[in-house]
């Protein structure tokens, strides 16, 4: 029933201890690192209480054949825990345990001498009795080491969990005082000196961190004892010599400032090294929107100009339209004047384009004859903008000659700069005129 | 995602806990489905036979060693085995199922012996080997009984004392008188297999006839005015008497000689008797009366001259 109920509890405590694997995802950050201090266990020595119920087998057993005998046990230990993996601890324990009969053996009739002999049938002139009407009920003091390994250290999804799983080989020594005594009247048949015997077994061990510092867990032993039967018995048909323990243990770690200490800084590393980790996602994340800016404006611009290069061409296509429109409408030399930059002598590659119809017009009508009139701005010298306007008109001469125009007719003047324009842009310019129009005017 | 065996971390991080419950709850009642039926396989198997006294009186008694002869319901011997009081309680018979008659004998041996222990089974008998009384009892009982075969089973059989027993209580006596018993005809020996029945009795162990044998008691002088012989062992009285013939004979400290001829009812197998007499009453011949003290207990008294004595 005992063990029953400790494992109710601990069915019951199940859901209010889940592991910082299992509610991780749900968590805040704070609430991360909490439950990271509180699943710390730790290490140094620490001591305990455990206490159950054990059970014996031997001749006989706990489980007899009238009834099952219940026994009980408590045990001081303390120990040293080097890691939540490894730790070793003294035990030192007392109990008390009952046994009968075993129900196989029930009906051998087997009999028990005074001599301490083991009968299958009573000896007429010996005292004696009846092994089914006997118990042994004996008390135990052991003195056992346990080395404990915590198995779900052994998991690394595992080793910050509350919860750890020992298994734990035992060994030391056992006193064991058996009086054997009636069933019925409880007359005391048979009475042994205490003895100590080598025993070793092992143990599992299931604990629940309820704080940092206390663990409450369920235990279960078995125990071999080497030598006589612990029962006070002789030894019959069975071999076994054994103890069988189940219970509840409470431990308590006294830890130490150093490993305290050594977990703060440890503490302190991982949130040095969680601001590091964000500051770089940050400037990560400024370079990154940058980046995304700029390449944001360059196709901005690159459209700009496909729509202004769009323009032009349209504008282009439009002009030249128009010149074979008027082309068409009257056979006379296009006006076509071509700028020029701020003291500048070239022509630009979309005014070259303008002298296509002047060199068209001249092509068709090979008697006629032009002039080229070259002007400046009116900023500078006269003399320089004199000679500069009369680059710019053979600089338009020499592009007609290759297309293909004669040199013979086409002259050129420099005009010098020309004060009447609007604006000086629209001064620096050459223009070309029919050498019979140029008399008329 | 990483996988371990079967299942995902999730699904090992789900079922860890239950599993690990499970497993504890398996450990923690393992031991309670602990077979040790098997630890008896191989055990011998046969008959046993173990004594038990008749008589409670008997419980202080010495037991020696132990005698068992098994026969068939035909009555023919299958097995005879004698052990000392260490091996009784080991004793066992490796037989087939069926129904024996099953003889035990406890003390053979000294002064009391079975002469052919291979005899038919209604001829097994006891003799004495010595006239004097006997140190110990000899105990015979009998059991009838099935034995199933391939278990080990017990037979409990009753034992009875197949003596009688004899003490002598004489108050009155002037000091220094010395007293010499003798009981003039004291059976042979015994048949253990047989019965003695009379009108009133039935009992295992019937004395033979004829030949009647002499058994001296022990010599004991007066102290304190009283004659006292303790119990002796010695055969019942033998068959065909009516009586049992006891003479004593008590010579004083000045040499006067004492003889007086005790006329007693019959000792049987396994009865105590006393004789309880006043000195000063003595004659040269008694007839003395029975008083029964219990079952086994009678008391020989002078209650004056009977008349007509049976």
């Amino acid at each position: 029933m005992m063990t029953l109920l400790m494992v109710v509890t601990m069915i019951i405590s199940l859901p209010l201890s889940a592991s910082p694997t299992r509610t991780g995802d749900m968590s805040t950050s704070s609430e991360k690192q909490e439950t990271a201090v509180q699943s710390h266990r730790f290490t140094g020595w620490f001591a305990g209480v455990q206490g159950g119920i054990p059970f014996g087998y031997s001749s006989f057993s706990s489980f007899a054949a009238d009834k099952t005998y219940l026994g009980f046990s408590a045990t001081l230990l303390g120990g040293y825990r080097w890691s939540n993996l490894l730790s070793l601890e003294l035990q030192a324990g007392y109990g008390r345990i009952t046994m009968g009969q075993l129900e196989c053996c029930a009906n051998k009739g087997y009999w028990l001498g005074e001599d301490g002999g083991p009968y299958i049938t009573p000896i007429l002139g010996m005292n004696g009795w009846h092994e089914s009407n006997l118990k042994s009920e004996v008390s135990l003091l052991s003195g056992l080491l346990q080395l404990n390994v915590n198995v779900l250290s052994l998991l690394p999804s595992l080793r910050e969990s509350r919860w750890r799983v020992e298994l734990s080989p035992r060994a030391g020594i056992i006193g064991t005082e058996a009086k054997v005594k009636t069933i019925g009247s409880g007359e005391e048949a048979m009475k042994g000196d205490r003895q100590w015997q080598w025993a070793a077994g092992g143990q599992a061990h299931v604990s629940y961190a309820l704080t940092p510092r206390l663990d409450v867990g369920l235990y279960s032993n078995l125990t071999y004892i080497f030598g006589d039967q612990i029962d006070g018995l002789p030894k019959r048909r069975h071999e076994g010599n054994h103890l069988w323990e189940s219970g509840l243990r409470l431990s308590w770690s006294f830890g130490s400032d150093r490993a305290k200490a050594a977990y703060e800084a440890e503490q302190e590393v991982l949130a040095a090294e969680q601001a590091r980790l964000e500051r770089e996602r940050r400037e990560a994340e400024a370079l990154e929107l940058a980046r995304q800016q700029e390449e944001a404006a360059r196709l901005a611009r690159l459209e700009a100009e496909r729509e202004a290069a769009a323009k032009a061409k349209a504008e282009a296509q439009r002009l030249e339209a128009e010149r074979q429109a008027a082309l068409a409408a009257a056979d006379t030399l296009p006006v076509t004047p071509v700028y020029f930059a701020f003291n500048s002598k070239s022509l630009s590659r979309r005014e070259r384009v303008k002298l296509q119809s002047v060199a068209d017009f001249l092509q068709k009508h090979p008697d006629v004859k032009v002039v080229v009139h070259g002007w400046c701005d009116a900023y500078g010298a006269k003399s320089v903008n004199r000679r500069i306007s009369r680059q710019r008109a053979q600089n338009v001469r020499m592009h007609l000659m290759r297309l293909g125009i004669a040199r013979e007719r086409i002259a050129v003047r420099g005009r010098g700069s020309d004060y009447r324009a609007a604006t000086a842009a629209l001064a620096r310019r050459a223009v070309t005129i029919e050498t019979r129009k140029e008399a008329q005017r | 995602m990483k996988h371990c065996f079967f299942f995902n971390r999730q699904e090992m991080n789900r079922l860890f806990y239950p599993s690990l419950l499970l497993l504890l709850i398996v450990f923690l009642v393992s031991g309670c489905s602990y077979s040790v039926e098997d630890d008896h396989a191989g055990e011998p198997v046969g008959l046993t036979v173990s004594p038990t006294w008749r008589d409670n009186t008997d419980d202080t008694a010495h037991v020696a060693c132990l005698d068992v002869w098994v026969y068939s319901e035909d009555e023919q011997l299958i097995l005879h085995r004698k052990v000392n009081k260490s091996e009784m309680g080991y004793n066992i018979f490796p037989l087939v199922g069926g129904t024996y008659k099953v003889y035990a004998m406890l003390n053979e041996g000294r002064q009391l012996v079975v002469p052919d222990y291979e005899a038919a089974m209604s001829e097994l008998s006891l003799v004495s080997s010595s006239p004097s009384a006997s140190p110990a009892h000899v105990y015979v009982g009998e059991m009838t009984g099935s034995y199933l075969g391939n278990t080990l089973s017990t037979f409990y059989i009753p034992v009875g004392r197949m003596q009688a027993e004899l003490a002598v209580e004489i108050e009155g006596v002037p000091d220094g008188v010395t007293l010499h018993g003798v009981v003039r005809n004291a059976a042979r020996g015994i048949y253990v297999t047989r019965y003695e029945t009379t009108s009133t009795y039935q009992r295992l162990g019937l004395p033979m006839d004829g030949d009647p044998v002499e058994v001296t008691l022990p010599d004991v002088t007066s102290e304190y005015g009283w004659l006292v012989v303790a119990p002796v062992r010695l055969m019942p009285t033998c068959s065909g008497y009516s009586n049992s013939l006891i003479r004593l004979t008590m010579v004083s400290a000045d040499g006067r000689k004492v003889t007086s001829d005790l006329v007693a009812e019959r000792m049987i197998t396994g009865g105590k008797y006393v004789v309880r007499l006043k000195y000063a009453e003595l004659k040269s011949v008694m007839h003395l009366a029975e008083i029964r003290i219990s079952d086994w207990v009678r008391e020989f008294v002078y209650q004056g001259e009977i008349l007509d004595p049976q």
